[in-house]
């Protein structure tokens, strides 16, 4: 645990050196830290976007807009991987509104089988594909908000704890509570209304 | 709640989908663009900006003339012209002339 901790701190030491050193004019030293959080920032992104070109257009984002504020960054606030992190997170939860806005319900093509047995059944001993269970919870996730589609990610996906949910995306630990809960009803609700709903369209 | 074990079920399994990776040439495409935005920029300030400085050096070079010229000529300068003005305009809100 010592050695995790040690090599973070000499990770943000690192990365603060690197944000003097951009600062400074050494405008090559960016690349360091686009490649250092690269995978990190597209596995946020992938979250809520499945389409390759568009996650790779978000991330471009992402760093553009970091490069633009970098003079804000703080690092006695919050490590660059934090602060890098919360960028992505806003941009990921600015795509989820526009979206929302645009496009509506991501329509559930074609299921298998078994991805319909397990809808249907409460006890299914045949487990749900990847792909297939990424597909049911996108089409239920359209049935939230924005806030309560990221919120939800962010806690139940990618397993984050409130306060930190709290720093990435500015709302206060108690809305978070409370909108998790809520988010997670309405999911559970759409999860249950759906082999009706998709028996009747099929 | 109900279906809450169905959801937890549902949310294990899509974590298993492996996420996007970017591609190889992600950061020089990063770079590129940073770049393109900082020559906009340059463009801004090498172009637009020089082309107001000399019209606001033009306008005042013609002040300045213009105030020489009338001193040399002993017309009243602008400065005296503007306090006279500032009187008349007075004198005309004066409520004592006002009938």
């Amino acid at each position: 645990m010592e050695c995790i901790n040690a090599f973070k701190n000499q990770s943000s030491k690192d990365d603060a050196e690197c944000v003097s050193a951009i600062l400074a004019g050494r405008r090559e030293r960016f690349r360091e830290l686009i490649e250092r959080y690269q995978n990190r920032v597209f596995a946020i992104l992938s979250r809520y976007e499945r389409d390759r070109s568009r996650v790779e257009d978000i991330a471009q984002e992402v760093y553009v807009k970091a490069w633009k504020n970098l003079k804000k960054f703080d690092p006695m606030k919050a490590p660059f991987e934090h602060w890098l992190a919360r960028i992505a997170t806003n941009a990921a939860l600015n795509h989820v509104r526009a979206e929302k806005r645009f496009r509506g319900q991501v329509p559930l093509s074609q299921l298998g089988e078994d991805a319909l047995e397990w809808l249907r059944f409460e006890e299914k001993a045949v487990p749900l594909q990847a792909i297939e269970a990424r597909e049911i919870l996108d089409h239920c996730m359209g049935e939230l908000s924005a806030d309560e589609q990221v919120i939800l990610t962010l806690a139940e996906i990618e397993g984050r704890k409130s306060p930190e949910i709290s720093k990435l995306t500015g709302k206060a630990a108690g809305t978070i509570r409370v909108t998790l809960h809520r988010a997670k009803q309405k999911l559970a609700d759409a999860l249950f209304n759906l082999p009706e709903a998709y028996e009747k369209r099929t | 709640m109900k279906n809450e074990r169905k959801l937890n079920e549902l949310v294990r399994a899509a974590e298993n989908l492996p996420g996007i990776t970017p591609p190889e040439d992600f950061a020089e495409r990063i770079l590129s663009e940073i770049d393109a935005s900082r020559e906009s920029t340059i463009i801004l300030f090498e172009l637009a900006l020089p082309k107001f400085a000399r019209a606001a050096l033009f306008i005042g070079g013609l002040f300045i003339a213009t105030e020489i010229t009338m001193n040399i000529r002993d017309y009243p300068n602008l400065a005296a012209g503007a306090i006279k003005f500032a009187d008349q305009w007075d004198a005309e809100f004066d409520p004592n002339t006002i009938p």
